[in-house]
Formats: structure tokens, sequence, C-alpha cells
């Protein structure tokens, strides 16, 4: 299954949403694929090219690419009034019980994951938490 | 995704299948906050989140994004 484009791609498209509809109440989803796809950039990079460090390399790029949805929130009057949820649906496996990837079995790398909710009080808290599918 | 959507348990909600479709009984969160006033919109690259599996439920804007451009729905409303 393809995925196109990027994740630079989402955040553009949800800019263009918050200068429409900014001004009213909103619910805003963003399903951000980079790390699925293990895509990072030159600048991105702080690893290695072995299987687990391409990941990470990832993280840190989606990483900036959530820094700027953060500052479209910032910049654009939001961020003081809107709670954010950072989270996963699913982890990673990289070698595991000889297994590589996801959707090939339930095991804790793969079912347990992490999610982080921030307001204007600053991250409230971040926990692990068991993803169902 | 069906259950972070719900908060049902796969046996509750019907998806236990990577190809099961979400009911169109199920309450997600956007069809919560859509019922609340709120302005609803995904944007998403994954194509096993699509509506065909049943997951733009709630979204008043349910799309693809586009490269520098508006989500189609945002310039046909836009140009109203």
């Amino acid at each position: 299954m393809s995925f196109g484009g990027n994740d630079m791609d989402v955040v553009e498209s949800a800019r263009e949403f918050l200068r429409v509809y900014g001004r009213e109440r909103w619910f805003l989803y963003l399903h951000l694929m980079d790390v699925h796809e293990y895509i990072y950039t030159p600048e991105s990079a702080q690893f290695g090219t072995a299987y687990a460090d391409v990941y990470d390399n990832a993280v840190l790029h989606v990483n900036q690419v959530i820094e700027e949805m953060f500052a479209q929130l910032y910049y654009g009057g939001f961020l003081d009034k809107t709670l954010i949820i950072v989270a996963a649906d699913h982890g990673e496996a990289f070698g595991e019980r000889g297994s590589e990837g996801h959707a090939r079995n339930v095991y804790p790398e793969v079912t347990e994951v992490r999610s982080c909710s921030a307001s204007r009080s600053g991250c409230r808290r971040a926990r692990s938490c068991r993803s169902a599918r | 995704m069906a259950s972070i959507w719900t908060a049902l348990y796969p046996q509750h909600s019907g998806v236990t299948r990577f190809d099961d479709v979400l009911p169109a009984d199920a309450k997600t969160a956007a069809e919560v906050f859509h019922d609340a006033g709120f302005r609803t919109a995904g944007i998403w690259r994954n194509g096993w989140v699509e509506s065909y599996f049943g997951f733009g439920q709630g979204f008043d804007v349910y799309t693809r994004p586009s490269f520098r451009s508006a989500p189609m729905q945002l310039r046909r409303e836009n140009r109203r």
C-alpha cells in the first residue's frame, strides 16, 4: 500500500485548515507516516546505518515535523488554548524473538507504545500504553 | 486505530483483522467533537485509516494531504 507524500505535507495541510477554520472550535487529527516508512533527512540524522539506527533517525526527523506543527500553532496564536496528544498506534520489532517490523505478532515491542499529552501548562504526563491494533 | 478511536477492545468494536471495517454505529472521538459543534478534520497518509475502513466517521474533512495546497474539500468550501 502506497502512502504518498511526506509528513511535512500533512503539516502544510493542517496549516491551511487552521488558516480557514482556526477561529472556530476545531478538532484536528494528523496521521504521520515518516517513522513508519523510515524516512529522514540528512539534517535530522544523528545515528548510524544499522536497522534500528535508521528508525531512530526517522524518529528524530518526525520530532522536527512535530516541532514545525507546534510552530504553526504558536505563530497562529493557537498554542495556549490547544490540547495536543501525540500517540503511536504500534511499536516496531528489531530482531526481538526473531521478528522485524510490526503486525506480525502481539509481543510488547510491537504493542507497547508511548503517548503524550500537552497543554499550555506543559507536558502533563507521558506514559506507556498498550495498542490494540 | 479502531480501539484508539472508540475506546473499545477489538472484540467489541468488531475490528479484529487489518481489513475489517469499523461499523457505522461505532462512536468515535471525532463524532463526539463533531456533535459538540467542533469543526473536525483528519489529514492522513496511511491508507489503512481511509474512509473505506470507517475511520472518516465524524470528520467534516477527511483527506490525504496535498503538497502546499489546501485539501480539495477546503478549496471547494472556500469558493462558496
